[in-house]
């Protein structure tokens, strides 16, 4: 299943683009302070306003179809919500058919993650600082008073009595449509470098709470620039130069070495489980897809390896493996054991056998070479590319 | 995978990281692997029962990689299996995950985010269970009378990998008559199409020549009548007394001559006859699952055969080997197979063996001890049959 475009800046990226955003949002914001100091909102406002932006968001956008998956999340985010500042309203989790890197909510208790960032966490105390943040977003309620700061307070109360007022509302108001802007905006530039900041704090108090050990947390961060940074655009998004990404890194680190250490020393603090790697394997495996296809091979590898790590037995990353190994090394060997792997786990999957004829091909042995690419065929008569792969195997054997 | 495959593509990994990272938090200079040790099951531990595995892992500099964490025992890896803390990683083998009885080698491994590997590894033994092993002594068991039901219908023309069914089905027999004992009693009934049935051959001691002449002569076409042939069979097989009656039907498909299963079930009840189903090259749950209805509610086995040889191995079985079935407390059914000495691993506890006779019950109540083999052996012929039980400490 194909994933949507590897695009979006990342909720990691917040603090990277905010102070742009946070200047420009500033000056608009100037102009109405001392008309009015209070948050025009309520919580009914908030709720409200944010089911119609994710109404509009669902409608633009497509989900990640895995019950198995979005249970689990929930789970992961109710544990997080019994620690956390309470707010009126249930929180609910929706994970995005995009390969990028991203989360963020519209307030309302209304959580999004791409699928693409649940399947490059490592395990699930990683997941529950990307998922304690956001959180924090809410419970500080950061969009709403984003969107007071950011445009005139009149408006914003506009926004807020519109939004309230209609259920099942939207698109089509440009009142509420402002609120959509203010919110998609938050979800790729961040909500500016202080509540950025206040929400890694709370987040990484909340995944204490939670009982996990908070030393992932600086990592959850690093990990996604560090074994997935073979792209040059993904490094600039992520950390380059900018300053408040090292910084946030070191608040992480300093804050899980010493104000969470004694914690650390004493307890038993959860990392992974096993209900993380099973619920996560099949985004692992399609965001492995997506790589792929996109030439991504690095990244592509390390997220087949992780699925493989999950569930041995699963042909499909194994023939990936196999493949990758193919077009990207001289090491056949390393190839056919994967491609072996996922013939052994399913004989009928017809793939791994054409690329298992390869592989023997590249290695020298026609016989086997001619055996694989004729099973591939038997599996597969009507294969697009059997006329090739008949003409191949008459080369073969000439 | 390798497993030293797979921490050399971890480390790889996190050494193509940015060397930004690295640098910031000092892993440059980490050059010690991370300290393991296995905590439970501990060296040499011999357990009743699988213990929880708990082990203690700590890296002082750049941090244990909790996504390097790998924990095989022998071998097999079981890394999914296992929760992780801020200390170490636990987990619970339970019945999902069976150990082997006897020796087992837990290895553990993880890396440090400078790439670093540390390994540990224990050797326990798991004494949670017993074998079991169902024997016949040479020649035991009663005397038998078997007709043999083949399926002609017209899906048998169809295409089995380089021929069609009916062929292959043809081959399977004329090698298993080959393998038959001098004057077993076997009979062969076909049937062609719904109100075509026919016995070919009657039950009795087989003449090898005639039969397979009789197998070569089979025209397949129309349909199925899974129902009215086992019926026929059924009359053929209640006029013989005293023996162990067993019907073995060989079909590419399910009933197609509005026959109901349960007149089959009623009527395999007095005197007891057993239906072996060999269903052949069908690919639909919904028909195999109501064939094997069929055969297991006349004490009777279902088995999957998919090509020539599957086939060919399903009628040596069913005509040749006594079925048995484990069943365990509360009469749960634990197993179901054919006499062949297999060895079969079960966890401590009493069981029942129960051979598959129609007309007899002959059963031993077993009760397996910690690594050691239990041995139930049916003796005797005819209707003079028992089984012993004998265990072998190892």
């Amino acid at each position: 299943m194909r994933l949507g475009r590897f695009v979006a800046v990342s909720f990691l990226a917040a603090a990277a683009l905010a102070a742009d955003v946070a200047a420009q949002f500033g000056q608009i914001g100037d102009l109405a302070k001392g008309a009015m100091n209070k948050p025009k909102f309520s919580d009914e406002d908030e709720a409200r306003m944010a089911q119609a932006n994710a109404q509009e968001f669902e409608a633009k956008n497509k989900m990640w179809p895995d019950p198995l998956l979005e249970t689990y999340l929930g789970g992961v985010v109710q544990k997080i919500v019994a620690v956390s500042e309470p707010r009126p309203y249930p929180y609910r989790l929706r994970v995005v058919r995009d390969a990028s890197l991203n989360a963020f909510t519209f307030g309302g208790g209304l959580v999004y993650m791409h699928a693409g960032l649940v399947a490059r966490l490592e395990n699930e105390a990683q997941l529950v600082m990307v998922l304690a943040h956001e959180i924090a977003h809410v419970t500080e309620r950061h969009v709403t008073k984003g969107i007071e700061k950011s445009y005139n307070l009149q408006l914003a109360s506009q926004i807020g009595m519109t939004a309230g007022a209609a259920t099942g509302i939207l698109p089509g108001s440009p009142l509420v449509g402002k609120a959509y802007e203010y919110s998609m905006g938050a979800a790729i530039n961040g909500h500016g470098r202080n509540q950025e900041r206040d929400a890694d704090r709370i987040g990484i108090d909340s995944m204490v709470k939670a009982g996990y050990d908070p030393r992932e947390a600086p990592i959850t961060f690093e990990l996604l620039l560090m074994e997935y940074g073979d792209s040059g655009r993904l490094k600039n998004f992520f950390y380059g130069s900018h300053p408040s990404n090292q910084e946030r890194f070191k608040t992480l680190t300093d804050l899980s070495k010493n104000k969470y250490g004694k914690v650390v020393a004493s307890s038993k603090l959860a990392v992974n489980s096993e209900e993380f790697k099973r619920a996560t394997r099949r985004v692992v495996v399609a965001v492995g897809v997506n790589d792929y296809d996109d030439k991504r091979y690095n990244t592509a590898k390390a997220m087949f390896e992780k699925a493989v790590r999950a569930f041995q037995d699963d042909p499909v990353p194994h023939y990936y493996l196999g493949k990758i190994a193919l077009e990207t090394s001289a090491d056949m060997d390393k190839a056919i054991a994967h491609l072996e792997a996922a013939i052994a786990a399913d004989a009928t999957y017809a793939l791994p056998h054409r690329e298992l004829g390869l592989a023997y091909y590249r290695k020298g042995d026609r016989a086997k070479a001619i055996a694989g690419l004729e099973k591939y065929l038997a599996l597969d008569p009507k294969a697009a590319d059997a006329d090739v792969i008949k003409t191949t195997i008459a080369e073969i054997k000439r | 995978m390798s497993r030293l495959g797979s921490i050399a593509i971890a480390a790889a990994v996190l050494a193509t990281g940015a060397s930004l990272g690295a640098q910031r938090i000092g892993r440059a200079n980490d050059k010690v692997a991370p300290t393991i040790r296995v905590i439970s099951p501990a060296p040499g531990q011999r357990v009743e029962k699988v213990p929880d595995v708990e082990i203690v892992y700590d890296d002082d500099s750049s941090g244990v990689s909790a996504v390097t964490f790998r924990a095989k025992v022998n071998d097999r890896d079981f890394s999914r299996v296992f929760e992780q803390h801020s200390r170490g990683a636990t987990a619970k083998f339970t019945a999902d995950y069976a150990l082997p009885l006897g020796e087992n080698r837990l290895t553990v491994e993880v890396a440090d985010r400078a790439g670093n590997v540390g390994r540990a590894d224990v050797t326990f033994v798991n004494a949670s269970g017993g074998w079991l092993v169902v024997n016949t002594e040479p020649g035991a068991g009663p005397e038998s009378r078997a007709e043999l039901i083949l399926d002609a219908s017209g899906s048998m023309t169809e295409k089995l990998l380089d021929n069609t069914r009916m062929a292959a089905a043809k081959s399977a027999i004329k090698n298993l008559v080959k393998g038959l004992p001098d004057g077993m009693a076997l009979g062969l009934r076909v049937f062609t199409d719904c109100a075509a049935i026919k016995a070919l051959a009657p039950i009795q001691s087989i003449d090898k020549a005639a039969f397979v002449g009789l197998v070569e002569s089979i025209e397949p076409k129309g349909g199925t009548p899974i129902v009215a042939s086992l019926l026929q069979s059924f009359e053929t097989l209640r006029a013989i007394p005293d023996v162990e009656r067993i019907s073995v039907i060989v079909t590419d498909g399910g009933e197609s001559c509005s026959g109901a299963f349960s007149e089959v079930i009623q009527m395999a009840k007095e005197p007891p006859i057993r239906v072996i189903v060999i269903a052949f090259d069908i690919d639909n749950a919904g028909i195999t699952s109501s064939l094997r209805q069929l055969a297991e509610a006349t004490g009777g086995a279902f088995i999957d055969a998919q090509d020539g040889s599957e086939l060919q191995r399903a009628l040596e079985a069913s005509l040749q080997r006594i079925g048995y079935a484990v069943y365990g407390a509360g009469g749960t059914l634990i197993h179901r197979g054919f006499v062949s000495g297999e060895r079969l691993e079960l966890p401590l506890g009493a069981y029942e063996v129960r051979f598959g006779f129609s007309s007899l019950r002959v059963s031993a109540p077993v009760t397996l001890a910690s690594l050691a083999e239990s041995t139930v052996t049916l003796r005797g012929k005819g209707r003079a049959l028992s089984a012993t039980v004998t265990t072998t400490p190892r």
